[in-house]
């Protein structure tokens, strides 16, 4: 089920309304909540239950077994088969493929022809993230950070919980687990927060992201046959078009979430304003970095092993973090691009600092910080070129062309800005790009909702009515157009 | 809680008012259809006597106001481009929630076109199926609306059941909103004066003609399905609830066409009649079979030959009085009380009793020109209504033949300065002169008198016969 569809539409109001029915009795409650997000799951292709079933139920075995048992050896074995079951169903319906076709590659390179045939899977929705979540959760018992939980319910909700099931953010069991143990009482302005949020996220989603896709898709679907300016202008609408994408749904997710009471992770912290790549993962799908940070970088050695070893860490969990998104080189490269850009602002920080010094630049300052996010955001393009394009061939064609057929002139052709869209389309893609950074820009450094409440009845009723009326103008949807998000593939 | 759950519903009541004001403004017109829904929803509830439906054979070859004219009642017209008789018949549904006429009538070339959504009406699932042009989003939103939506979209209910939801994407085509805009404002089917008199004036040329001749049309295709027959039924069962005269018409297709495929629409006419025989209160009056088709003058030139002809206006004027000359002798019973009817120049030329010259109307023809050897007649002279501005005032003239057949046009008046008048009346005559050229084909033979028409910036309208004749030969 999406978000942006008329299904969700009706299934939201019904499980809100279920939900402050029942939610004094928490058992009634977290079942409310497991079955709805199983439903909301099963719309999709209720076939893969199954996993997030097995995934819960061996999860939430081992962590109560592993618990109880002071042998490391054995607890070594609870992890593995932990590792083993999650990771083999993730390898399977993810990799499975991938690695068949790469060595089928790797034989055709070196001039044998191995011929296998790939397997028919269908990639379950989400699967990367609930993996993720609930793996978290076992090796945090495996780490004493976390007891485990004793209530089936409780912990079968959290990782099924809907708003999150999806596409994160990927929570983590000390955080959300813990409110599935407590009674949330409805809360008045926390749900009027929450669907402004979902509005917000809305918004996004539908009015600039999908609208942004448009010019994308007509690009990327055939980029030999556009000069480098419609690339240029392609790429960074794409980098557009994935931010309000995978941040619109994080919205939507953590709204969704608030209104039931419950706090999720901020996942996005304005990440095209970041000064560096390292900045910059500490504002991108911070989940997922805090994740891989914990569970894969710091259990490599992190930064306690040598200098090169970081690096080499760096390196790996980036590549590995690139193979998160798909199983594709192109997300390899995607990873290894970020790892190697982090590698080498390690490598030269010290230089750097000492160039910034010596040219009198300080980096907090306007023109300078604006200079520095520029840099960063020219690089993420850069990297989003292999994260877009359909092999790298074509990603390494696409750099190419932005950068031997770059004619500055083109800017002036106004047929370039209407590639995949009309005049009128792309002001208002334009007006609603400002508005959104505008929005999200007073927003970082004051609520929005608290910025609301100091207003009157008649201005916040009026601010709603402008999004939900510019959703509905602006936004696209119907005849089969609704889009899925982006990160729903992962 | 109880006060989120006040705030929403408030809010959600307050979206959903401001959603379905402006609903009516989101909607691509085509032909006029949506002006003709318009109308209807500006006349006073029960005030209708007459009501017609149909699609665009109806909107282009009967004009409502020779109808009301004629038989002194009040008309209104639903049409859509295309419309099936399913959507004929919530057309109806939807018509009775505000009017109670005293005849409806049903134009029945929905039944008679030769295609497979017309015929078949329901898809394999058991969709209705409709015309794109769909009148369903033409209509209030309200509980046949709904209904209607329900059948024809049952897949996508929530997405066809709001048009500012439907066609929200408007505003990417400003010409198409301005168009819808400019639509809802006309409320008219068809203006005091002809809007679209000079399109509705041409006919069929020579190519046209040939390919006519030459093509060959299928009858296979023309009868009347099972699924029309139940919507028959079930507008004859609306008549009995309704209390209401029922008659079905057919509006004259090319006779060089209907030559062709006479067999077709014989086969429509026998088993409509079959239909209706046992029914006191539902008639069937075959115009097109009364006149055999109609030439080459009276059907409009349109891009492609098919079997969609419609009429132009020489025809509508021929049909409409058909029609309103057998109301007036089969249902003269049904209309005892003399209506206040809308004051139309056809109201008053057709009604012997109300042609008296305006006061101070003042006007003349000056040249009449019927030499046909070029094939077109030119009429000059000027007019002027003392007591308003002559410059925003708009000048029409009509030809009127007998009670049968008068030809109104203003669109195609162009404006002359006559020095001489102006000279002898002043300044302000500068906008009366006017010439108007026409072709013989867009009237009949005989004579006519020559009438002008003036309609003031507020809508009034005065006329003056001018004295002068024009033989057509």
């Amino acid at each position: 089920m999406l978000f942006n569809s008329i299904d969700f539409a009706i299934f939201f109001p019904i499980v809100f309304f279920l939900y402050y029915l029942v939610h004094k009795s928490l058992n009634v409650r977290n079942l409310l909540i497991l079955l709805s997000s199983y439903f909301f799951y099963g719309f999709w292709d209720w076939r893969f239950l199954f996993l997030i079933f097995i995934s819960s139920f061996v999860d939430f075995q081992i962590g109560k077994k592993m618990h109880h048992t002071f042998d490391i050896n054995k607890k070594k074995i609870l992890l593995s088969i932990s590792l083993f079951v999650n990771l083999g169903l993730l390898i399977y319906f993810k990799y499975a493929n991938f690695f068949i076709e790469s060595l089928m590659n790797s034989f055709r390179f070196f001039g044998n022809n191995l011929e296998v045939s790939t397997l028919k899977i269908i990639l379950p929705v989400g699967i990367s993230f609930y993996t993720f979540q609930t793996l978290s959760y076992t090796i945090d018992i495996y780490n004493n950070k976390l007891k485990p939980s004793n209530n089936w319910l409780s912990f079968f909700s959290f990782v099924a919980f809907f708003p999150q099931l999806v596409a994160g953010p990927i929570e983590r069991a000390t955080n959300l687990l813990p409110q599935f143990h407590r009674i949330n009482n409805f809360n008045y302005e926390k749900v009027k927060s929450g669907l402004l949020l979902i509005a917000f996220g809305l918004f996004k989603k539908m009015v600039v992201a999908d609208r942004a896709a448009l010019y994308v898709n007509e690009v990327y679907a055939n980029p030999n046959e556009f000069g480098g300016v419609a690339l240029l202008i392609s790429t960074i609408l794409f980098a557009i078009q994935i931010y309000c994408d995978f941040s619109g749904y994080t919205d939507i997710a953590i709204g969704i979430a608030r209104t039931m009471g419950f706090d999720l992770l901020k996942n996005f912290n304005l990440p095209y304003f970041s000064k560096s790549l390292t900045d910059f993962w500490h504002r991108w799908h911070i989940s997922l970095s805090t994740w891989f940070r914990d569970y894969l970088y710091i259990p490599l050695g992190g930064s306690y092993n040598g200098v090169n070893r970081t690096y080499f860490n760096i390196l790996i969990v980036f590549v590995i973090s690139g193979l998160w998104h798909g199983a594709a080189w192109t997300f390899v490269f995607w990873g290894a691009i970020h790892g190697i850009g982090l590698v080498i602002e390690k490598m030269t920080y010290k230089l750097r600092k000492s160039i910034y010094k010596y040219l009198g630049l300080n980096k907090s300052n306007y023109s300078n910080k604006l200079f520095f996010s520029f840099i960063t955001f020219s690089i993420v393009c850069l990297a989003w070129i292999f994260f877009r394009a359909k092999s790298l061939s074509e990603a390494f064609e696409i750099i190419n062309r932005i950068f031997n057929d770059f004619e500055i002139s083109n800017f002036l052709y106004p047929e370039l800005y209407l590639i995949g869209l009309d005049s009128n389309e792309f002001i208002v893609l334009i007006v609603s790009i400002i508005s959104l950074l505008l929005a999200e820009i007073l927003h970082a450094k004051k609520s929005l909702m608290i910025r609301l409440n100091k207003n009157s009845l008649l201005f916040r009723w009026f601010i709603y009515f402008v999004i939900l009326f510019a959703i509905i103008l602006f936004g696209i949807y119907g005849d089969d157009k609704e889009m899925s998000f982006i990160y729903f593939q992962f | 809680m109880k006060k989120f759950i006040v705030k929403i519903l408030i809010f959600s009541i307050l979206a959903g008012v401001v959603l379905i004001s402006f609903d009516s403004f989101f909607l691509r017109n085509q032909y006029g259809d949506q002006a003709s829904f318009n109308s209807f929803y500006n006349a006073k509830p029960n005030t209708v006597d007459i009501l017609l439906l149909g699609n665009s054979h109806l909107h282009r070859g009967i004009d409502p106001y020779i109808i009301e004219a004629k038989n002194r009642v009040n008309t209104e017209i639903l049409v859509g481009g295309g419309s099936t008789i399913s959507q004929v018949y919530f057309n109806l549904l939807e018509a009775l929630e505000y009017q109670s006429p005293k005849v409806v009538v049903i134009e029945t070339w929905p039944l008679i076109v030769p295609n497979y959504q017309n015929n078949e009406l329901f898809d394999y699932e058991g969709k209705v199926l409709v015309n794109r042009n769909g009148t369903e989003y033409f209509k209030r939103f309200g509980k046949i609306k709904i209904k209607e939506i329900v059948l024809t979209h049952p897949e996508k209910t929530w997405y066809h059941l709001l048009n500012v939801i439907r066609f929200h994407d408007f505003w990417k085509e400003l010409e198409v909103f301005k168009n819808s805009f400019i639509a809802k404002i006309d409320n008219s089917p068809k203006k005091i004066f002809h809007n679209s008199i000079v399109y509705r004036n041409t006919f069929i040329t020579n190519d046209q003609i040939s390919e006519f001749v030459n093509k060959k049309f299928e009858v296979n295709d023309m009868f009347v399905s099972e699924p029309e027959m139940s919507y028959i039924n079930k507008i004859i069962e609306l008549s009995k609830i309704n209390n209401f005269e029922l008659l079905f018409i057919t509006v004259p297709v090319y006779d060089k066409y209907y030559e062709k495929v006479k067999l077709g629409f014989n086969n429509v006419n026998s088993q409509i009649l079959e239909i209706i025989e046992n029914h006191k209160n539902v008639r069937y009056f075959d115009i097109n079979g009364l006149y055999g088709g109609l030439d080459f003058s009276h059907i409009v030139k349109e891009r492609t030959i098919n079997t969609n002809q419609h009429l132009n206006y020489k025809g509508g004027i021929k049909v409409s009085n058909s029609l309103a000359n057998f109301i007036n002798i089969n249902y003269v019973d049904i209309f005892t009380d003399v209506r206040e009817t809308k004051k139309s120049f056809e109201y008053q030329l057709y009604n012997k009793n109300e042609i008296k010259n305006s006061y101070n109307f003042d006007g003349q023809v000056t040249k009449v020109d019927n030499n046909l050897t070029n094939g077109s007649i030119t009429i000059e002279g000027w007019m002027f209504k003392k007591g308003l501005n002559n410059w925003k005032i708009k000048k029409g003239v009509a030809l009127k033949k007998n009670n049968d057949f008068i030809f109104i046009t203003s669109n195609q008046l162009k404006n002359i300065e006559l020095q001489d008048l102006v000279k002898n009346k002043g300044n302000s005559y500068k906008p009366s002169g006017y010439r108007i050229r026409l072709s013989k084909f867009t009237l009949d033979q005989g004579d006519y008198e020559i009438h002008h028409l003036i309609e003031s910036e507020k809508g009034d309208i005065f006329t003056q016969y001018s004295n002068k004749k024009i033989s057509i030969n």
